[in-house]
């Protein structure tokens, strides 16, 4: 892995954590409705579980076109994202979240992937 | 509370605000933070206004990161401490962007079906492949390669607009820019330009 690949992944695990340190500081505190609370965890680890899937398949989409996986390898990697991805989306409906509402909002770097 | 207009190097002396009001600049290390009165409720004209208080900024600074409409601070203390926690972050932003602005072009046509080769997995990492890289793109991003310092794709699912894409060049070559898109020969898409404008889709999000 480049040195370049390494510095990107190092800032935006930083910007990850600032904006989990961000949420935490708007989530509802102790008196707050529980279903609010419950759907606010709900955005928090979905939208981790989002970004995950995302740094996931923008290695994967490299991998591919760099030719290092076989087309089996391809197959697999490819379904378990694609299931993931239905996973994620189906969980969020059941929350009624959007999926725009699982976008972290992580910068210029964020956006990236 | 103070609203924020951008973060800049070289900040303009007299600049004004999206109100009129002359702007202050708070100065955490080598960030620059332009800002005035706190932001108006939201608005096509507050928009515009806002939009144009930035350009005015964007114009005279040496590199400039815009803020979002409605960004702002509780008072000069958060601010600081907000510019603090990101201070890495943002230089290397302005980096990139000093001395550059942003064209837009928004590319129409039907996305290329993924070459039905291999399984369903196969299928639909192909699909993101092409959904994130555009390679309907490529003969156009040869032509563009000597303007263009830095390109963000953001993929849409409308029907009919495939993706926006957004191409950070030196100030002052949009005219190479738009002759170079002009002359571009691409299969199957069609593209629309705005710009230049501020690189608001090279500046991380900037309200504290």
């Amino acid at each position: 892995m480049s040195k370049d690949v390494v510095a990107m992944q190092v800032s935006q695990l930083e910007a990850l954590r600032k904006e989990i340190e961000r949420r935490a500081e708007k989530a509802p505190r102790w008196n707050a409705d529980p279903k609010d609370v419950q759907k606010s965890v709900a955005r928090l680890v979905l939208a981790l579980i989002e970004f995950l899937r995302k740094l996931l398949e923008r290695q994967a989409i490299r991998r591919m076109e760099a030719g290092t996986f076989t087309p089996q390898e391809t197959e697999a990697v490819g379904l378990a994202l694609m299931r993931l991805e239905e996973t994620v989306h189906d969980l969020a409906k059941r929350f009624g979240l959007k999926p725009e509402d699982l976008n972290l909002d992580l910068g210029p770097l964020g956006r990236l992937i | 509370m103070i609203g924020l207009y951008a973060v800049v190097i070289g900040a303009p002396r007299g600049a004004l605000g999206a109100r009129g009001e002359p702007v202050r600049i708070i100065i955490r290390g080598g960030l620059e933070a332009v800002c005035g009165e706190p932001p108006p409720p939201l608005s096509p004209e507050a928009l515009r206004a806002h939009e144009a208080a930035v350009r005015r900024i964007a114009d005279e600074a040496q590199a400039c990161l815009p803020a979002r409409f409605g960004a702002s601070a509780a008072n000069e203390n958060d601010l600081l401490q907000a510019l603090g926690a990101r201070e890495q972050e943002l230089l290397a932003a302005l980096e990139l962007v000093r001395g550059r602005e942003q064209m837009n072009m928004r590319v129409h046509g039907a996305a290329a079906a993924p070459a039905p080769a291999g399984g369903p997995g196969t299928r639909y990492l192909e699909g993101r492949r092409r959904a994130t890289r555009l390679p309907e793109l490529d003969p156009l991003r040869s032509s563009l390669s000597a303007v263009v310092r830095a390109e963000r794709v953001e993929p849409h699912e409308e029907a009919g607009l495939i993706a926006s894409v957004y191409h950070l060049i030196d100030r002052g070559a949009s005219a190479d820019y738009r002759r170079a898109v002009e002359n571009a020969a691409l299969e199957g898409v069609r593209l629309s330009l705005s710009g230049p404008w501020p690189p608001w889709s090279f500046a991380p999000e900037l309200s504290p």
